[in-house]
């Protein structure tokens, strides 16, 4: 039995069956995406405040990129949600991958070590933050503790009260929530080397460096990039962790992009400076996976 | 016939002398009656006109009794008036219909609402109005009025602080309260508490309740180190210095991550220093403001290590565990107390903060409640307004809500029975530090003007204040710290 639409061909019936089919699809994606990107990219050119309803938005055309551009408060968040995107994504892809190898081997009680490694992702943001804030508490946290007891500090360290220990812990919070996705992924990419290649290497007298460095990275690099471009975008656009930890402080030294999207936009309600740094994020986000794609691209052309 | 007259007319002698004699007597009589009888006729008259002139007197005398009876009449009348004017307030009774009002509302803790309902519901029962309280939360209220009033679907009645009064008096969101502060008088309240309210003279809310920053410390230690009573800032200091002994225990608590720098707002008034003027001018970079950052950085140092990174609510923690001798915290940890170590409020006294440039000290959180522009029925406010003041009512309302607020009501402030009541006499030495910092502190936007206030909300978003101070702490100098601040403020006015 022929399926069609009368009057119309098969192949066109076919087709609007298709869009039809799409349709709703589209249409979802359109009303809850493209419309509430476009209309805050579209809000980024106006000076909008909630704090003033009755007056109409002005149109002020690059003005709130402007003011951005030559704030240089504005350019010391953007070098921290860098500095903190760089860090915890280079310390979770090389623990990650740490870990990944090692699981990766045979030994016993590996599915206990797989397990327990995936508890950080499954353990609510907000709870890890609180965890993290007594564990580097100044006074009770065991961390301090612990470096007390090797005689590694002789005074506790206030983590999160000065700038570059905010930083780097904040860091090392973010390595810890997103390793279990980025170990999880690796370990799949290596599952899919064949063991031969290794023990071809080996008879070849390759060394275990060799064989990661020639074997393993280049077969994992579709892999590494995806991880690298989705964890540098999930990272730069993390709200949560610095909202809770550090609440972009102390004075402004954790202080990132999406952390001043919520501030200009929910605490001085003013839309229009909100929407234009969010604007600012997605091209640097856009730029920065292009650059990392276009990396792997490069990389795979020059060898392939 | 002898001495007759004849019918022709003639007399005899006799007879005629006789007539002679009898019309000389008569005339002789008549002449001297004539004569008497004229001065007699004239004496009569007089008599005569006097007892006329006393039937005059009489009939004035009896004006007189009439105008008694029409004054009988209108005491008469009185009474008919009474009776309508009763008849009058019968009919209103019967004619006034509940009213529903609306009030957005941030409390959401049981025993608050639960006070609070009831508080309301005794004072509608007066007004005949009936609250419908909607729960806004803290961070939501600020846009949804705003959003409200472009839409004019404002609520009848809305709380709010006092930088949030003085700008939304800007924007014709709150109406002015003269109606119901008329009728509940404005003696009530103190001058400071009432001012806050006050915007060129018309004030826009009521004061509800309080909330001052007074400073905590640890009377027993005090007495053990043989200790002055801290009355000024030089003299906490060197408390505070006196009793830090880490990791024990520790002479200060400098906490600034709580999105209000508490703190801060604290220690700058105390030194006459404000992000603003009352125009609205920027006035952070301030003799004063350096000296607060001096003394903030002093304390930083026999502090917690971290301290300046964490909540009040960390602040209480240490304190209540004994790792503090002196923090800066609100009445409403006296609540804290009571829940949970109350054995130790015999080991805490509280005293307002001093002040340094003797003009202002320390901060008070108030509650305001305000009437909006578009309400239907600003008489029918007033009066319920009124009758939530009404002392009784009040004083009821403060007696059996949440613990740790500081009553407005200068009457509940002098009440022995409130003082004495169960629930307040276990935390009375400390709520009374916060009515008396109330006298002298920093009652929010009072000092900033419209412009200023409206503009506080943004410095206080982006933490330029909080900041401020955590270069001080991380070694900037005061002077560029105040400068930084300075072009950051100057930025906010410039955007706005």
């Amino acid at each position: 039995m022929r399926w069609g639409i009368r009057g119309l061909s098969l192949r066109n019936s076919e087709r609007l069956l298709g869009i039809g089919l799409l349709f709703p699809t589209v249409a979802l994606i359109a009303a809850v995406v493209l419309y509430p990107m476009i209309s805050t990219m579209w809000l980024a050119f106006f000076d909008e405040s909630l704090l003033r309803p009755n007056d109409p938005a002005e149109f002020v055309g690059l003005g709130n990129f402007v003011r951005l551009v030559t704030d240089g408060e504005f350019w010391k968040v953007v070098k921290n949600s860098v500095v903190l995107t760089a860090g915890a994504v280079a310390g979770e892809v090389i623990i990650g991958m740490i870990i990944a190898l090692a699981v990766n081997a045979s030994y016993r009680g590996r599915g206990l070590f797989r397990t327990l490694n995936i508890l950080p992702w499954v353990i609510p943001s907000f709870v890890t933050a609180f965890v993290w804030v007594w564990l580097l508490h100044p006074q009770f946290g065991p961390i301090n503790a612990f470096l007390q007891l090797l005689h590694i500090i002789d005074e506790p360290i206030a983590w999160l009260s000065e700038g570059v220990t905010a930083m780097v812990s904040l860091i090392a919070v973010y390595t810890w929530k997103g390793l279990p996705w980025t170990f999880l992924v690796l370990l799949a990419g290596l599952q899919t080397i064949p063991e031969d290649w290794y023990e071809a290497a080996k008879v070849d007298g390759a060394s275990a460096w060799q064989m990661f460095w020639h074997i393993t990275v280049p077969a994992l690099r579709y892999v590494l990039v995806i991880v690298l471009v989705l964890r540098t975008i999930w990272t730069f656009n993390s709200f949560d962790m610095v909202y809770l930890l550090t609440g972009g402080g102390p004075a402004r030294a954790t202080l990132t992009l999406p952390m001043q999207v919520f501030t200009a936009g929910f605490r001085e309600y003013n839309v229009g400076m909100s929407s234009a740094i969010a604007a600012v994020m997605v091209v640097l986000v856009v730029l920065l996976s292009l650059i990392m794609l276009r990396v792997g691209w490069v990389e795979e052309e020059a060898q392939g | 016939m002898r001495g007759t007259l004849s019918p022709t007319g003639t007399l005899s002698r006799r007879r005629l002398f006789r007539l002679a004699a009898a019309a000389g007597g008569t005339a002789t009589v008549a002449m001297i009656l004539g004569a008497c009888g004229e001065t007699e006729v004239v004496t009569k008259e007089v008599i005569k006109e006097v007892p006329v002139e006393t039937i005059v007197t009489q009939e004035v005398i009896k004006e007189v009794s009439v105008e008694k009876i029409v004054t009988q009449e209108v005491i008469k009348e009185v009474p008919v008036q009474q009776v309508i004017t009763q008849r009058v307030v019968e009919e209103v009774m019967v004619e006034r219909e509940i009213l529903d009002i609306s009030f957005w509302d941030f409390e959401t803790r049981p025993l608050g609402v639960a006070a609070q309902d009831a508080w309301f519901a005794r004072a509608g029962i007066s007004s005949d109005v009936r609250m419908n309280r909607e729960v806004v939360p803290f961070r939501e209220t600020e846009p949804k009025i705003l959003a409200a009033k472009a839409a004019g679907t404002l609520p009848d009645m809305v709380w709010s602080q006092p930088d949030a009064t003085w700008s939304w008096s800007g924007q014709e969101i709150v109406a002015p309260a003269t109606d119901a502060l008329d009728m509940m008088g404005r003696e009530i309240f103190g001058e400071n508490d009432l001012n806050a309210t006050a915007v060129d003279g018309v004030h826009y809310g009521v004061p509800q309740f309080l909330w001052p920053h007074i400073l905590y410390y640890r009377s027993d230690l005090y007495a053990q180190h043989g200790l002055p009573a801290p009355d000024s800032w030089d003299n906490i200091l060197a408390n505070a210095q006196a009793l830090n002994d880490p990791p024990d225990i520790y002479g200060y608590f400098t906490y600034l991550l709580d999105a209000h720098p508490k703190m801060a707002w604290s220690l700058m008034p105390a030194h006459d220093a404000y992000v603003f003027d009352e125009n609205g001018n920027n006035s952070i970079n301030s003799e004063g403001t350096i000296a607060a950052l001096k003394l903030a950085k002093a304390l930083d140092e026999v502090s917690a290590p971290g301290a300046a990174a964490r909540h009040e609510g960390h602040g209480r923690t240490e304190f209540i565990r004994g790792a503090t001798a002196h923090m800066v915290s609100s009445t409403s940890f006296s609540g804290t107390f009571l829940a949970d170590k109350p054995e130790m409020l015999e080991q805490v006294a509280a005293v307002a903060q001093p002040s340094v440039a003797g003009t202002g000290a320390g901060l008070a959180g108030m509650n305001i409640l305000n009437i909006t522009t578009q309400t239907d029925y600003p008489d029918r406010m007033a009066e319920f307004f009124a009758a939530l003041f009404d002392r009784p009512n009040y004083q009821e309302w403060f007696q059996s809500t949440v613990i740790g607020w500081a009553p407005t009501h200068v009457a509940v402030q002098n009440s022995d029975e409130y003082w004495g009541h169960p629930r307040i006499a276990p935390v009375a030495h400390i709520i009374r530090a916060g009515v008396d910092a109330s006298q002298m502190a920093w009652v929010g936007g009072s000092k900033y003007g419209s412009k200023g206030s409206e503009l506080l909300g943004t410095v206080t978003a982006r933490n330029i204040v909080k900041d401020m101070f955590i270069m001080v702490f991380d070694g900037e100098s005061p002077e560029d710290a105040a400068a930084w601040a300075e072009a950051e403020v100057q930025k906010v006015i410039d955007e706005n």
